[in-house]
């Protein structure tokens, strides 16, 4: 094989021949055959992935910079919308007397917690309803009930029940998160491939060999893709939790700053609340990585 | 083993079917698409029950083949989550063998099948051909008594096809093993087979059995192919076949493809 790796011997047929060659012995080394399309592929990515990053910059850049030449020249009202330099004022100012980490190390706490808890019941509760037919038949009417009432309808009884404090906005983000995660395991669940589960039973599984050997790792992969939807859900859940009752938290920020007409801050405390959002998603992202390292060869 | 029919959805998918397999024997099911070779198979395997009819193994009356049964489809099934190695092992982790056991008997099953160096590497790594060995592996590392086989080699590329049909054969020549082969590609089935059943359109009946005696080394498919009576069983075989296609009108043709839709 090591005439066919780059920079290989066939010389004097040129690059056109080197592929054909290449194809024709497709069948029978197909694993080279990969290796060598990486590098040129790679390459193209990267040129790919500047350009949009770029594109990306301009498109922000162009955005932010008309925002601030319309404030000052007076076309946008600087009082309903802020202006960059505003935001960016207030930017400064949360993170040199580190009030706006404290806000967001509140919110990330509450998010946190209500993800792990949404997720690993949605998830146990999801799969579990594949093991047992009647389970589902059962839970299903009711979890689509409790899948349909918009979130911010629960805080109040949530307040009275857990508090203000930290608890109530934990559980207000398990709330958002519990069905979305369910579903997405559930699933994962119901579509693992019907022929594998067989491959099992004919070798003389349990139907639990077949739920731990073929269900849950088959539903990982809709239970990641859950992960990374309900990170948004996890947020607004505490969000919405803060802006009913707290006194401290990027949502209290957020309500407290909007009241005063204070838009600028408003705009800060959303930039923070996205890069809480960022994190999580980067974070999820680089753990399902670790814990599906077949995935990113399939695609 | 014998067994009756099987009615799917309201229609009659094998009729009046009786078939035995001996131990040793290697017998190939040849029909029409939508003949019901594949309901066949997986009354056997015990993933649907007949209507009517009875299985039997070893004398006594079973519901599917038994918990020792290989099983390979024309998808390969391996896990995408599971190396090569842990995909063999698959089967022996179900029956509980200690781990350090299993990999060491799948290693020497994945040199045998020729995907040592493969073992760490995931299915979507590999090849088609290389993916159905070692769903071979797999399947042959439970030493399984009965062998129910539906198309297996059907998406791979011809050359890949005859190595892989050649493998199959060295692994079923130990003799004690019943195999159970569904193609429908004739040449294929007299290469390998003991016995080739001829099976006529829905609802599946046996319209023909042949007896395989090519007196060559069967597990070189390209001198099994050049056997002196090998065109002549294909031929037969082939016209066994020709005449419902030969004979169609245009209502039986609709038939056909209606069939056709109907089968999985």
């Amino acid at each position: 094989m090591s005439d066919q790796r780059p920079g290989g011997v066939i010389v004097n047929q040129g690059t056109a021949f080197d592929e054909r060659a290449r194809s024709r012995s497709a069948p029978v080394t197909p694993i080279p055959q990969q290796e060598m399309r990486k590098p040129r592929a790679k390459k193209q990515t990267r040129a790919r992935a500047a350009r949009i990053l770029l594109t990306q910059l301009v498109l922000v850049g162009g955005l932010l910079g008309a925002w601030e030449y319309g404030v000052r020249t007076g076309v946008v009202n600087a009082f309903l919308f802020g202006s960059p330099s505003g935001i960016w004022t207030f930017l400064v100012k949360g993170i040199t007397d580190g009030s706006i980490f404290h806000d967001m190390l509140v919110t990330s706490e509450e998010t946190l917690l209500g993800f792990i808890l949404g997720n690993a019941l949605g998830a146990t509760i999801g799969l579990a309803l594949w093991y047992s037919p009647f389970l589902e038949r059962v839970f299903s009417p009711f979890i689509l009930a409790l899948g349909s009432i918009p979130i911010i309808a629960l805080a109040p009884l949530v307040i009275v029940w857990a508090g203000t404090d930290l608890t109530s906005k934990v559980l207000m983000s398990t709330l958002s998160v519990v069905v979305v995660a369910l579903l997405a395991a559930f699933d994962g669940a119901r579509n693992t491939d019907l022929l594998e589960i067989n491959l099992l039973y004919s070798m003389g599984a349990s139907k639990r060999q077949v739920f731990r050997m073929i269900v849950v790792p088959s539903s990982l992969t809709y239970i990641f893709s859950g992960l990374k939807l309900t990170v948004g859900f996890a947020l607004i859940g505490a969000i919405i939790g803060e802006f009913v009752s707290s006194s401290e938290g990027l949502g209290h920020a957020i309500f407290i700053a909007g009241n005063l007409y204070n838009i600028p801050k408003v705009f800060a405390s959303l930039l923070a609340t996205i890069a809480i959002a960022l994190v999580f998603v980067t974070v999820v992202g680089k753990i399902e990585r670790f814990l599906l390292p077949w995935r990113k060869l399939s695609t | 083993m014998v067994f009756g029919e099987d009615v799917d959805q309201g229609t009659l998918v094998l009729d009046d079917v009786s078939l035995q397999v001996h131990y040793g024997e290697f017998v190939t099911v040849v029909g029409p698409s939508g003949c019901g070779k594949s309901t066949l198979l997986n009354l056997l395997s015990g993933l649907i029950t007949p209507t009517s009819g009875t299985l039997f193994l070893d004398g006594k009356e079973v519901v599917g083949a038994s918990k020792n049964y290989g099983y390979m489809l024309q998808r390969d099934l391996l896990l995408d989550w599971r190396t090569i190695l842990r995909n063999v092992t698959l089967g022996l982790e179900v029956r509980g063998m200690p781990g350090q056991k299993a990999r060491a008997l799948a290693e020497k099953y994945l040199r045998f099948y020729g995907l040592d160096g493969y073992e760490h590497k995931y299915p979507s790594e590999l090849s088609g051909g290389m993916r159905q060995r070692a769903a071979l592996a797999r399947t042959m590392i439970l030493d399984p008594n009965i062998l129910l086989l539906d198309e297996p080699f059907v998406a791979l590329d011809f050359q890949t096809k005859l190595i892989l049909e050649s493998e199959l054969a060295k692994s079923v020549a130990d003799g004690h093993r019943s195999v159970l082969f569904i193609t429908h590609d004739v040449e294929e089935a007299v290469s390998l087979s003991d016995r080739v059943v001829v099976m006529s359109k829905r609802p599946g009946r046996i319209k023909a059995v042949h007896k395989i005696a090519l007196g060559c080394d069967r597990t070189d498919p390209v001198s099994a192919r050049n056997a002196p009576k090998f065109g002549e069983y294909v031929t037969t075989i082939w016209q066994q076949l020709e005449i419902q296609t030969s004979t169609l009108d245009m209502h039986g043709l609709r038939s056909m493809r209606l069939a056709d839709e109907l089968s999985p």
